[in-house]
Order: C-alpha cells, then structure tokens, then sequence
C-alpha cells in the first residue's frame, strides 16, 4: 500500500463523501428512524431527569446536594446532547470489524487510499444528511421547551463549541475504529455501547456523579466523545476549564491515532484475507 | 408437547454453540452484565437527589428493575434473536424453508434462535427482586405474585403481538421491519416506571406500546398497589393481540411469493 500525496487523497474523500451522502439520500427511510432514535433517547432522558428534577430535595445544610443542574440547564442540555451525539455518532468500527470478520477488507486494502478513509468519508457523507434531518427534529423540541431553553449568548463560546464537536466527531471516530481492530484477534467484537454511553454523559450529565468519582470521569476520553462540547453549550463547563479541556481533547486525539496506527499495523499481519 | 421438544432442541442448539465458542459467550455474559450495572448506576443516581421520585422510593424501583431484567433476559432470549431476523427471511425467501417443516410457522419464525445466554440477566433479575422486595415491604402473598405474573405474561403477549405484527409488515412493504427502530427506544423505556413520565407519555407507554404492563403493573402488583381492575382487561386484550397476529401472519402469507415477496 502506498502512501497517497496528499491532494489525491482529498479528491478520493471527496468522492466517497458524495457517494455516502447519496447512498444515505438513497435509504432514507433508515436515516430517518436512525435520526428519530438519536432524538428520542435525550428525550426520554430529559423527561426523566424533570421528574427527578421536580421530586429532589432542596438543599439544606449538611444534607445531601440538590441537583447540579436546574430545569433550564436539564433542557438545554439534552438538546445539546441530541445534536451532538448523532453529529458524533460513528459505525465504521462495526464494518470494519465484519469486514475483517469475512475477507470483505481486503477490497479496501487494494485501494490506494487506507481504509479508515472509508469508514471516515461514510461518517462524513451520512452525517450531512442525518444533520439536514435532524435539525427540524431538535427545532420542534426546542420550540416545545422554548421557556426554559436557554443557550450561551457570546459567539466565543459558540466557536469553542464548534472546535470541541469536531475534534469529539474525530475521537469518536478513531475510538471506534480501535474497538473495531479487534475484529483482527476476536471471532466476535462486542459492542461496548452502554458503557460508553454512561462515560459519555448520554442519560446521566457527568456533573451528577458523587464527587469522589468525578476527578476520574472527567479524565476519561468518553467525556470527550460528548460530554465535553455539550457542558461548554450549557455552561455547565466553567471558562477556564475549557482551554485545558480542548488540550485533553487534542491529546486524546493524537494518542488513540498513535494506538489505533500499531494496532492497525499488527493486525494486517495476523489478516489472512479469508476471514481473519 | 410437540413444541416444547421443538423448543427443547433450539435451546440445546444453542448451549452446543456457547460451548463452542466459550470466549465469545463468556463476553456476552459479561457484556450483558456490564449493562444491567449501567443501568444500576442510573438508578442509583437518580435517588442521590431525591428519596422518592414520582411515587417510588429506591427499594421499590430497584424491585422493578429486577422485574424489567427478567423480561429482558425472557425477551431477548427467545423472542428477540427470532424477530430481528424475521423481515431478512421474508425478503430472502429463506422463509420456504421454515414453512415446510411440520410445526407452526409463526411458532418457528418467533423463537427458532434462542440465545440462551441472555437467561443471566433473567437470574440477576430474579434476585434483585427477591431482595428489593423483601427492603421495600412486599407480603409475597399468593394473591399478589398471581397478580404480578399475570400482568407480566399479558404484557409479554402484548408486546411479542405488537412487534411480530410489526416484523410481518415485511409482507406488504419491504422497509416496516424497519420501523421497529422507531420504537426500540420506547420498547425499552420499561426500565423506568411509566410514572417517571407526564402523562401523555405514560399513556402512550401503557396503550400505545405497553411497556408498563411488563415492569409498572408486576411492581405495584407486588407492592399491592395495582389498581387489579385493570387484570382481566390486561388479560383480554393479550388474548385478542395473539390472535391478531395470526391473522396478519395468515394474511401476509397468503402475499408471499417466496423469492420475489
């Protein structure tokens, strides 16, 4: 396999991106339902979190702590959540583990682009699609919840935002792929997603954890896949966390792609094209 | 008797398979477990903040908990492998295969895959129930474990009903069987009681995919708060969903054109 210039393999991204926005265009249907699942479990979620919400104790001194969160910051919070997880969400993992599972890799392993350009240019393509069908989906709930939806007001914050989703969209990405590796030494890889859910903050904002285990879910790089863009939206993160907390992203970033680069190379040696 | 041996053999199918591949069924059952302490986590962070949410204090939800994971061990099990694979045998024409053979094709197409493994979280379930039970104050009496089972049963009906009907939509249009996507998230909403949710939600959670008939109503039953007028309607519409689904089966395969339906 060798290494494609650079220009070349934007041009390859490029055409796979059209033609997986077309092939999700093509499946609408299954887009949509994969969209309306993405909206309902934050909804769900959300209208449970207003029941614990309405039901906590207020706070007295030497008790227990009421929420960390009010009915404004519930609402805006889920809502960040449904649009960041489908933004984020990634499957490339899963092909790529079947596609090891059955030989099916070795298509991709003749192309003269690596093949986690195939799996990033099907997130890509699909999510410009998911997103176009998503956004009316979260405007009506916004609309619905519009008293108590409150969002940052600074174009700052906004910025930091759109830097931590992208640079989530990527880690989940490569997280993705590394669980999907696996395939290479594993018959069956199995899927971890509740898991990642809980780390992620996906039903459960992190920030409602007791405190001793907090030092350690923040450190995680699940908080990172989801969590993290979505406190800086809620305000949930304090500002000056927010530097540090892009620097954690990045690092995690480089060192899954550093990880998931070995793995990758000792896994095409053990491949035997005709099902791992 | 003749199905019970049908169904006798899938399940020593399937111990033969995870005996096979014992690293493989060990990560499931592990897997399965991660998940059940996932949700345990949950629960156990909701009643950080509250000591009684919407009527249900924490032995009492966690009692329910343990009702939810023997459904889903007893779902997921027999019925759940089976229909997922429904709409893909009915768009193949695989089906031809399973209309031949001498016993009830709806029986074959709903538990012909039994995966065995998932029966852990129906055992993991039994003793959150057993313990949770004996925290939040049940009497165990015959009268209200009746009651408990009976509702369970009927919401188990009701929703094999509903989404076998929904898996047979194949018949008529290839992508219905898609839509179970649509509710797998509600489908699973029975984790929590219907009464964390306002009420429209909770309504559509009791008549519209009742959910609350397989967790809600076995807890209060226990609890000895069902409102148990609710037992023979529970009972009645189970019996009239079952039938319902045979007649769409019978219909759908009066449809079906093997390779080309």
């Amino acid at each position: 396999m060798t290494r494609p210039k650079l220009p070349r393999l934007l041009r390859l991204v490029g055409h796979q991106v059209r033609m997986n926005a077309m092939l999700a265009l093509e499946y609408r249907v299954a887009a949509f339902v994969g969209v309306l699942d993405a909206v309902i479990a934050p909804a769900l979620a959300l209208l449970v979190w207003l029941t614990v919400h309405a039901h906590s104790v207020v706070p007295s001194a030497g008790t227990a702590a009421g929420l960390p969160y009010d009915r404004a910051q519930l609402v805006t919070y889920f809502l960040v959540a449904a649009l960041c997880s489908t933004a984020t969400s990634a499957r490339g993992g899963w092909q790529l583990a079947e596609e090891i599972k059955t030989g099916a890799l070795s298509t991709h392993l003749l192309r003269p682009a690596p093949p986690m350009v195939a799996a990033l240019s099907t997130h890509v393509g699909e999510k410009v699609v998911k997103l176009g069908l998503l956004l009316p989906l979260v405007g009506l709930l916004a609309v619905g919840f519009r008293e108590d939806l409150t969002v940052p007001a600074e174009p700052e914050r906004w910025l930091l935002f759109g830097v931590a989703l992208l640079l989530a969209a990527v880690l989940n990405v490569l997280l993705n792929y590394l669980i999907g590796t696996l395939a290479f030494w594993l018959r069956n890889v199995v899927s971890i997603g509740t898991l990642e859910g809980l780390l992620a903050g996906r039903f459960v904002p992190l920030a409602f954890f007791p405190p001793e285990a907090r030092v350690a879910l923040a450190l995680q790089p699940w908080r990172y896949v989801l969590s993290f863009p979505v406190e800086i939206a809620t305000q949930g993160a304090a500002r000056a966390d927010v530097i540090p907390g892009l620097a954690v992203q990045c690092v995690y970033v480089a060192g899954v792609w550093l990880v998931l680069r070995r793995v990758w190379r000792a896994g095409l040696r053990t491949y035997a094209a005709a099902g791992a | 008797m003749r199905y019970l041996r049908v169904l006798h053999r899938a399940v020593v199918v399937a111990l033969m398979h995870m005996a096979e591949d014992r690293a493989h069924t060990a990560l499931v059952v592990l897997g399965g477990f991660g998940e059940q302490a996932v949700l345990l986590v949950t629960y156990l962070v909701f009643y950080r903040f509250a000591g009684e949410i919407a009527g249900w204090t924490a032995a009492e939800a966690l009692l329910l908990l343990g009702i939810f994971w023997i459904f889903d061990g007893v779902w997921s099990s027999f019925f759940g492998g089976s229909l997922r694979l429904l709409p893909e045998e009915i768009r193949s024409g695989g089906l031809d295969r399973i209309l031949l053979r001498p016993v009830s094709a709806q029986f074959l197409v709903s538990c012909q895959v039994v995966e065995v493994y998932e029966l852990t979280k129906a055992a993991t379930g039994l003793a959150v129930v057993a313990y949770a039970g004996t925290h939040a104050g049940v009497a165990w009496s015959l009268g209200g474990v009746g009651a408990a089972a009976a509702f369970w049963a009927s919401g188990v009906v009701l929703l094999y009903a509903l989404r076998f009907c929904m898996a047979a939509g194949t018949f008529w249009a290839m992508r219905v069987g898609e839509l179970y996507g649509l509710f797998s998230e509600l489908f699973w909403a029975g984790r929590y009681p219907v009464d964390y949710f306002p009420r429209l939600m909770r309504n559509v959670l009791t008549y519209v995919i009742p959910v609350a008939f397989t967790t809600t109503f076995p807890a209060k039953a226990l609890l000895g708060t069902a409102d148990l007028r609710r037992l023979p309607a529970a009972l009645a519409c189970a019996a009239a969903m079952l039938a319902a689904s045979r007649l769409v089966w019978q219909a759908g395969l009066r449809r079906y054109a093997s390779a080309s339906s």
